[in-house]
């Protein structure tokens, strides 16, 4: 999945690359990762979730898909399968968004493996996420992380709490009423 | 890594196998997987997490290493990095010739392939079928995720220290797992 440069890529040079067809690429600890388009069952849980977490944000935030995001200043260069950031925040926006968004989602894909997933949950938190969710769909649960370093797993039948007000049933994410 | 069977193999055809040398066998939702022995770091890791567990048991109960259990009556055959239990568990263990169920301790130590799935199946899996608690150590962040059958996970990190309730009540810090006085 990696492509390994000899020395780390700066976030200068990694912006002078072209996505190829197919694939976009990220920068992850100064090296260009090759990050294949989501297939449909992975689009479809994206667009639930957008569509749930937007109509409970309100005017309070913003809540995109694939939202590219610089985490640390040097060396990364991030897309989160779903993200909220806060109205004002968003505003602010430059050319990119500096510092993980509030909330980071990532949907689950069964390629994923574990020590990356647990590095992006530490980097987010660490640096600006006030929570991190890991969507299950085999196992229909979302982990919700905090950067107090706990986790509650919500399975069918549970709400999550959302920190900018409302809250989600962990069903409507898997069986929405409009697929 | 893993090789899977066409239809679902039972724990009487898995028992059958030949024993592979150098080779895990497991059984998971009845598909035969292969693992390959574990590297040295993570060899490591294991014999250092039992010494820590035993010591803070005392005499509550033992770790060990490598320890095969069968979390469901079939179609799962499962091995644990490292498992501790109480006594009189382990005495039932030898009547009756396997672990039945999931040990009270169950903690794998991540390797770079293992994936979220799989480490969240094998989770579930023990946490449902009689395990208190799953740990999962991560030697590259220097930080042990704990979770409990409630669905709450907490992530210590250095400097914190896991409580043992398991175990007499002690604590467990992270930095002897990680920065031990001698390796």
């Amino acid at each position: 999945m990696a492509t390994t440069t000899t020395k780390l890529m700066t976030f200068a040079e990694y912006e002078r690359i072209p996505n190829p067809p197919g694939h976009r690429y990220e920068l992850h600890h100064g090296e260009l990762v090759k990050v294949p388009f989501p297939e449909f069952p992975h689009v479809r849980a994206q667009w639930q979730l957008r569509r749930l977490l937007e109509s409970a944000a309100g005017d309070a935030g913003v809540v995109h898909t694939e939202m590219p995001y610089r985490p640390l200043p040097e060396h990364e260069c991030w897309g989160a399968d779903i993200a909220y950031v806060a109205k004002e925040r968003w505003n602010a926006i430059d050319d990119y968004l500096m510092g993980a968004p509030e909330l980071v989602v990532e949907v689950l894909s069964p390629s994923n493996t574990a020590a990356k997933l647990l590095d992006k949950r530490n980097v987010c938190l660490d640096n600006g996420s006030r929570e991190f969710w890991v969507v299950d769909t085999d196992h229909r649960q979302v982990e919700v992380s905090t950067p107090d370093g706990h986790t509650i797993a919500y399975k069918s039948g549970q709400e999550i709490p959302l920190f900018f007000g409302g809250r989600l049933a962990v069903d409507a994410i898997f069986t929405p009423a409009e697929r | 890594m893993a090789s899977t069977t066409t239809k679902l193999m039972t724990f009487a055809e898995f028992e059958q196998l030949p024993e592979r040398e150098g080779l895990r066998q497991e059984l998971r939702h009845g598909a035969l997987v292969q693992v390959a022995p574990p590297k040295f770091d993570h060899f490591m890791f294991q014999q250092i997490l039992r010494d820590l567990l035993d010591k803070a048991a005392a005499a509550a109960g033992r770790a060990y290493t490598e320890v095969g259990f069968r979390a469901l009556p079939e179609h799962e055959f499962c091995v644990a990095d490292v498992a501790y239990a109480a006594h009189e568990r382990w005495a039932r263990c030898r009547a009756e010739q396997y672990f039945r169920g999931a040990p009270e301790i169950v903690i794998e130590v991540l390797s770079p392939s293992n994936t979220v799935t799989e480490m969240l199946d094998k989770e579930k899996l023990c946490l449902e079928n009689g395990c208190q608690e799953f740990w999962l150590v991560d030697p590259e962040r220097r930080q042990v995720k704990v979770s409990t059958p409630d669905g709450h996970t907490i992530t210590y990190r250095s400097e914190q220290e896991i409580p043992l309730p398991l175990l007499n009540g002690g604590c467990l810090a992270v930095d002897s797992i990680f920065t031990p006085a001698e390796r």
